[in-house]
């Protein structure tokens, strides 16, 4: 089989265009191609409106593409695959505020045919993974945006991916709560030895905890390049950040992505 | 010291701070609003009594509230207030099932939501009672008819909200059910409905009162019971102490109905925003 040795996930030659027919059509993204090795991190790093969340839920089968594929694990992705799980950006959104802390990470185990008892087990089992193993009876709403955010991440994890898709989920918590959030992704990235992919527009962010870094140019989109990140593991909230090699990419992302913000401007 | 020189002086607060307090924590209290009912029937009663207002149909409040006493516990009154309220929660509930039914499926198929909403939309700028008489012909002057109209009534509000619940639902709650695989139906109960459910709500609250008033509309255009019928027929009998008594059930029962929904609301909402101002 040639998917084999074509890695564990395949973004391929993927474009999605809005609109057409009569109105004008708007081009997301174009010919994207990325492979994900099994068990890696890859951030996609690229600026606001640039299509990041179009990819990443064609990614997860939520939406189709206009053209091109997703395949995982040898299989094309055309509906959401049990072993991929989509983290939303709006956890407040995505969580279900008529349900307890405890009652909407069972949202995931209730299809299952387990047992009452044993739902509950499990539900604790991953909310102690989260830190949140005292607010299993409070609401959502009850709870601050990092606390929320960390209730969607024991319902991903409930789920059992293999694959995580996360959609800028720190992007609404204040600065420390999104350097802790962070720490406990990666933490459980390493534990239950998941593949992710995170979407974001910080820079800071997708060096800190990928392996690898692909970047994004504004509409349409397209892969501009890709970067090893070449950091040592596990990362370290402080430490990492003031490596060497952590500056200099830094600094180097950051300046690509102000020169082609600038160039833009110049253009229009 | 009189009243209106510390209020012309502005100095009310420091001069009698018991009066403000006094006044201050009534008008803060539900009390305060049943006051000003209490004093309009003290009002209907002096006015009767001293013959401020002589009339036949103007009896003392006192005289009504016998009136129903008394119609209440022969039954008389009772039987028929019973009937009305009967007829208007039969009426009401088809109405809701209806509405939440049609709500949920329109909201969530274009193709069907294409094909029935112009129906929908012309039925509900009808006026109920406009189509009363014809359809006397086709269902009879019986409950049949009145439990109908009641619930033509109670239908597009419930409808108007929950279709509009069904169409604001947030993308993100979709797409979550989406990525953890829930099905359909478990899309449905499990996510659409309780997310539905505060506009669901809201129309049945609409909806509860005008089930009230098309219950009475019908027994006075056609049938012979309920108390829209006694209404009718306690004015052409000249007895205005009846007449207002089966008024005063009415109101109370609407209240008491009124109370009872916004209980059964709130329990089911606890989670909800709305119901966490108080």
């Amino acid at each position: 089989m040639t998917e084999a040795t074509a890695g564990y996930l395949s973004i391929r030659d993927v474009n999605k265009v809005y609109g057409g027919q009569h109105g004008e059509a708007t081009t997301a993204l174009k010919s994207i191609t990325l492979e994900v090795k099994q068990g890696e991190f890859l951030a996609i790093l690229g600026p606001s409106g640039c299509g990041k969340s179009t990819l990443l839920q064609i990614v997860a089968g939520l939406i189709n593409s206009t053209a091109g594929e997703v395949v995982l694990n040898g299989k094309a992705v055309t509906a959401p695959p049990p072993e991929m799980v989509y983290l939303f950006q709006q956890y407040s959104k995505s969580l279900l505020p008529w349900r307890t802390v405890e009652q909407n990470v069972a949202l995931v185990f209730e299809s299952r045919g387990m047992k009452k008892r044993e739902i509950e087990e499990r539900c604790g089992e991953y909310l102690g993974m989260v830190g949140l193993a005292g607010f299993r009876k409070h609401y959502p709403w009850q709870l601050s945006g990092g606390m929320q955010q960390r209730v969607a991440i024991a319902r991903a994890l409930a789920a059992q991916p293999r694959v995580l898709l996360l959609d800028e989920p720190f992007s609404a918590v204040d600065a420390l709560t999104r350097i802790e959030l962070q720490s406990l992704v990666l933490d459980l990235w390493a534990r239950q030895g998941l593949t992710i992919l995170l979407i974001t527009h910080d820079v800071d962010e997708a060096v800190f905890m990928a392996d690898r870094i692909a970047v994004l140019s504004s509409r349409p989109s397209t892969v501009e390049m890709v970067v090893d990140t070449d950091l040592p593991r596990p990362r370290d909230a402080m430490g990492t950040r003031e490596l060497p090699r952590f500056l200099q990419l830094r600094h180097e992302l950051v300046e690509h992505l102000l020169h082609r913000q600038n160039a833009g401007r110049v253009d229009a | 010291m009189s009243i209106a020189a510390s209020l012309t002086s502005g100095e009310l607060t420091v001069k009698s701070p018991v009066r403000r307090k006094l006044f201050g924590d009534l008008a803060r209290t539900r009390l305060s609003g049943a006051i000003l009912i209490a004093l309009l029937l003290l009002l209907w009663e002096v006015s009767a009594a001293r013959g401020w207002i002589v009339s036949d149909n103007w009896p003392r409040f006192s005289a009504v509230l016998v009136a129903a006493y008394r119609g209440l516990l022969s039954g008389e009154l009772a039987e028929i207030l019973g009937s009305t309220l009967y007829r208007m929660l039969a009426g009401y509930a088809a109405g809701c099932i209806l509405g939440v039914l049609f709500g949920l499926v329109l909201g969530s198929n274009r193709v069907l939501d294409w094909i029935i909403r112009p129906l929908i939309e012309i039925q509900r700028t009808l006026p109920s009672p406009a189509i009363i008489p014809p359809l006397i012909l086709f269902l009879g002057v019986d409950d049949t008819l009145k439990i109908f109209i009641i619930m033509l009534a109670v239908f597009p509000p419930v409808f108007v909200n929950t279709y509009g619940g069904v169409r604001g639902l947030d993308e993100t709650l979709l797409l979550t059910a989406k990525t953890f695989g829930l099905s359909r139906f478990d899309t449905l109960r499990k996510i659409v409905l309780p997310a539905t459910l505060p506009a669901m709500t809201a129309g049945m609250r609409i909806a509860l009162s005008l089930a009230l008033i098309m219950a009475v509309i019908g027994e006075m255009i056609s049938g012979a019971s309920g108390v829209g019928n006694y209404l009718m027929s306690m004015q052409y009998a000249m007895r205005a102490d009846s007449m207002y008594a089966a008024v005063i059930c009415l109101a109370a029962s609407g209240y008491i109905l009124n109370r009872v929904f916004l209980r059964l609301e709130r329990a089911a909402l606890h989670w909800h925003h709305s119901m966490q101002a108080e």
